[in-house]
C-alpha cells in the first residue's frame, strides 16, 4: 500500500484523518487495536516518529486509548462513529456549499440538486 | 591487529602465489641447463631470481601501502575503530611475513644449487668451523633490523607526504622528496655523532681457533671485528622508534581521505 | 545524554575554499535528519568529519559526547558516496570483514538483508552493478548496531524499484536508541522518513526545523521547500 500523502500538509495529520475516516466507515471497528507503530510505518513508509505523533493526537482526542505493552485501541464507544463521521462530513459539507454557492445557486436549488444526485443513484 | 593481516594475505594471496610460482618456474628453467652451463653460472642465476623476486616484494608491499592511503578502500580502512599502531604493524607483519616466504622459496633453490657446487661442502664446512656464532647471529639481526627499518622509513615518509599534500599525484611525489631529504639529513646526523662519540662495540667475526690459524700465517694484531658504534645505534633505534611512534599518531588522528 | 552528534562552529577548509564555515547541527536519540543541499554544499565533508577520516579546520565536534576517534569509529556506521571495498572481495567476504572488525555486526540480519535485496553471497563485488553495490553497501551499514549512522547519497544512482528497497530497510533498521543522517537531494522520495531536515548551502545551515512543523509553517512539501531554498 503505497498512499499517496499530500506532502504539503503535516503527515500525522493525515494519518489521523485516515484512521478516522476508517473508523466512520466501520473499516476499523470500535475496541479494536490499530496496528503498531513500526507496521504503518514499514507500509506507508513512514517515519515512525510521525505515525507516534498521530496515535498520540488521536489519544489527545479522545478517540483511542493506549494500553501501556498491548498497544492503541479505538475506544469502545459507539456514538464514535457518527460523531467523526459529523466531523468529517462537516468539511466536506463546508467546501461543497461553498464551490455551489459560488456557482450561484440558491439554498433550495442546492437541496433539489442533491436529492435528484441522489435519486439517480439509487436507480 | 590479526584481523588486518588476515584480510591483507587473504586479499593478495593469488599474487603472491603468482610470484612463488614464477620463482619456482625461473628455478625449473635453471634446472634444465644444468650439464649445458657450470653450476655457478646456474647458482648465480638463482641468486639473481632471489634477489629480483626481494626487490619485487618489496616494492609490491609499498604500493599495496600506498593503495590504502590514496585509494578508495582507505574509507573501508580508517573507518575502522582501529588504533594507529595496529595499523601499522599490521601492515609491516603483512610484508614481512609476505617477504619471508618468497625469500624462503628462492634462497633454498638458490642454497640447492650452491650444494651442487664441486668444493661447496669443504668451503661449507671452514666457513662452518671460522666465523664466530656471533658473526652469524649479528648479521642475521642486522639484516632484519635493516629491513624493518627501511620499510618503517618508506611508509613514515608516504605517510606525512599524504597528510601534508591533498593533491595525490604531488603526494605520491613528495614521499620520495621527503625520502631523499630526510635520508640526507640523517646521513649527516650520523656523521656528526661517529665524530662526537667513537666509542664502539667490537664484535669478532672469526672464531677463536681460526684466528689463531689466520696468525700463523700473517702477523694479525687482533682479530678481524666489525664494530658497532654504540652511539649510532642507539641514534638509528630512536629514529626508528620516531618513525614508528609518528606514523601511528597520524594513522590514526590525521588522516583526511 | 540524549545528543548523538552535536557540531558547534564547524569549519573546514582547503586552500583557500571552505567547505564548512560555521556549521551547527544537532541530533538526538531516535532521530532521523535529513541533511539537503547541492553537490557541494558540503554535506558529504560533514559526514566525512563525522565518519572519522576527516579532520576539521576549528570548531566542534562530538559523537556521544566524544570527539572523533577510535570509540566513535565503532559507534558510527558510515556510508559513503563511493565504492570503498576491496576489489578482491565477494559479498560474503565483505560479511566476514565487517563481522571480524565490528562487535555490533549482526550477521543474520546481514544475511536476511542480502536476500531482501536480492543479492548473492557468492557474488564478486566487482560484478555488481552501481545499484546492487549501493545495496550491498546498505546492507553492511545497517547490520551494524550502531548509534548514529551516515548515510551519504543512499539513493544516489540507483533505479526507483531498487530506491524503494533501500528506503524500506532503512525504515526496518530504525530503532529508538539510534540516530540517523541522511544526505540526498533526491528529496521527494525520501521525505517522509525524515523527523528533522536541514538545509546546507556553501558551508553553513540555511534553515532547519521538525520536518512536519515546516509543512504546517510553509505550506508546502519539504521537496518543494528545498526548490525555494535553493533557487
Amino acid at each position: 500500500m503505497d498512499i499517496e500523502f499530500d506532502e504539503k500538509t503535516p503527515i500525522y495529520i493525515q494519518i489521523m484523518n485516515l484512521i478516522k475516516r476508517d473508523i466512520a466507515n466501520k473499516k476499523i471497528l470500535v475496541g479494536e487495536k490499530l496496528p503498531s507503530v513500526r507496521e504503518i510505518s514499514s507500509k506507508l513508509r513512514v517515519n515512525p516518529n510521525t505515525i507516534q505523533r498521530a496515535y498520540q493526537e488521536l489519544e489527545r482526542e479522545g478517540i483511542t486509548h493506549t494500553l501501556r505493552g498491548t498497544g492503541t485501541f479505538v475506544k469502545e464507544d459507539f456514538q464514535l462513529i457518527s460523531e467523526l463521521k459529523k466531523e468529517m462530513a462537516k468539511d466536506i459539507i463546508d467546501s461543497f456549499i461553498s464551490g455551489m454557492k459560488n456557482l450561484g445557486f440558491e439554498r433550495d436549488e442546492i437541496i433539489n440538486i442533491v436529492s435528484i444526485e441522489l435519486n439517480k443513484e439509487e436507480v | 591487529m590479526w584481523n588486518l593481516i588476515k584480510y591483507e594475505l587473504k586479499g593478495y594471496y593469488k599474487e603472491l602465489a603468482i610470484l612463488v610460482c614464477s620463482i619456482i618456474f625461473c628455478n625449473l628453467l635453471l634446472f634444465t641447463r644444468i650439464n649445458i652451463w657450470p653450476i655457478q653460472v646456474i647458482t648465480m642465476g638463482s641468486f639473481l631470481v632471489a634477489f629480483a623476486s626481494t626487490i619485487i616484494i618489496f616494492i609490491w608491499n609499498i604500493s599495496l601501502y600506498n593503495r590504502d592511503l590514496y585509494g578508495n578502500t582507505g574509507y573501508l580502512l580508517f573507518t575502522l575503530p582501529q588504533k594507529g599502531y595496529s595499523i601499522l604493524t599490521s601492515k609491516i607483519l603483512t610484508s614481512f611475513i609476505q617477504m619471508t616466504v618468497v625469500n624462503i622459496i628462492a634462497c633454498s633453490f638458490t642454497i640447492f644449487n650452491l650444494s651442487r657446487i664441486n668444493d661447496f661442502d669443504k668451503i661449507f664446512q671452514m666457513a662452518k668451523e671460522s666465523l664466530s656464532a656471533q658473526a652469524v647471529i649479528l648479521g642475521t639481526f642486522s639484516t632484519l633490523y635493516q629491513y624493518i627499518y627501511l620499510l618503517i622509513f618508506i611508509y613514515f615518509c608516504i605517510t606525512i607526504s599524504r597528510v601534508a599534500i591533498r593533491n595525490k599525484k604531488i603526494g605520491k611525489f613528495g614521499a620520495f622528496v621527503s625520502f631523499v631529504i630526510i635520508s640526507v639529513i640523517l646521513g649527516k646526523l650520523n656523521m656528526w655523532i661517529l665524530s662526537l662519540f667513537p666509542q664502539s662495540i667490537k664484535v669478532n667475526v672469526l672464531t677463536p681457533q681460526s684466528f689463531l690459524q689466520l696468525n700463523q700465517y700473517a702477523n694479525v694484531t687482533a682479530s678481524p671485528a666489525i664494530s658497532f658504534n654504540i652511539a649510532y645505534c642507539i641514534f638509528d633505534f630512536i629514529t626508528l622508534a620516531a618513525f614508528f611512534l609518528i606514523t601511528s599518531y597520524l594513522l590514526e588522528h590525521k588522516m583526511d581521505i | 545524554m540524549d545528543s548523538v552528534l552535536k557540531v558547534s562552529n564547524l569549519t573546514k577548509t582547503y586552500f583557500k575554499k571552505s567547505a564548512l564555515s560555521g556549521f551547527d547541527l544537532e541530533v538526538n536519540k531516535g532521530k532521523i535528519v535529513g541533511l539537503l543541499g547541492p553537490n557541494g554544499s558540503g554535506k558529504t565533508t560533514l559526514l566525512k568529519i563525522a565518519g572519522g577520516i576527516l579532520k576539521e579546520s576549528s570548531g566542534e565536534i562530538l559523537i556521544d559526547g566524544k570527539a572523533p576517534g577510535v570509540y566513535t569509529k565503532s559507534i558510527v556506521s558510515y556510508l559513503p558516496d563511493l565504492n570503498y571495498l576491496h576489489k578482491w572481495m565477494k559479498i560474503n567476504d565483505a560479511i566476514e570483514y565487517f563481522k571480524d572488525f565490528y562487535s555490533d555486526f549482526d550477521v543474520d540480519k546481514a544475511k536476511d538483508l542480502l536476500i531482501f535485496m536480492g543479492l548473492e553471497e557468492n557474488l564478486k563485488v566487482t560484478s555488481l552493478s552501481k545499484g546492487m553495490l549501493e545495496k550491498l553497501n546498505l546492507t553492511l551499514v545497517l547490520s551494524r548496531k550502531a548509534k548514529l549512522y551516515l548515510l551519504d547519497e543512499p539513493l544516489g544512482g540507483v533505479d526507483p524499484t531498487s530506491r524503494e528497497k533501500i528506503i524500506d530497510a532503512i525504515l526496518k533498521n530504525y530503532s529508538e536508541d539510534s540516530s540517523m543522517i541522511v544526505t540526498t537531494h533526491l528529496v521527494n522520495d525520501i521525505e517522509r522518513l525524515f523527523d528533522e531536515v536541514a538545509f546546507i548551502s556553501e558551508g553553513k545551515i540555511a534553515l532547519s526545523g521538525n520536518a512536519e512543523e515546516l509543512r504546517r509553517e510553509k505550506c508546502m512539501s519539504i521537496d518543494e521547500l528545498y526548490r525555494e531554498v535553493f533557487k
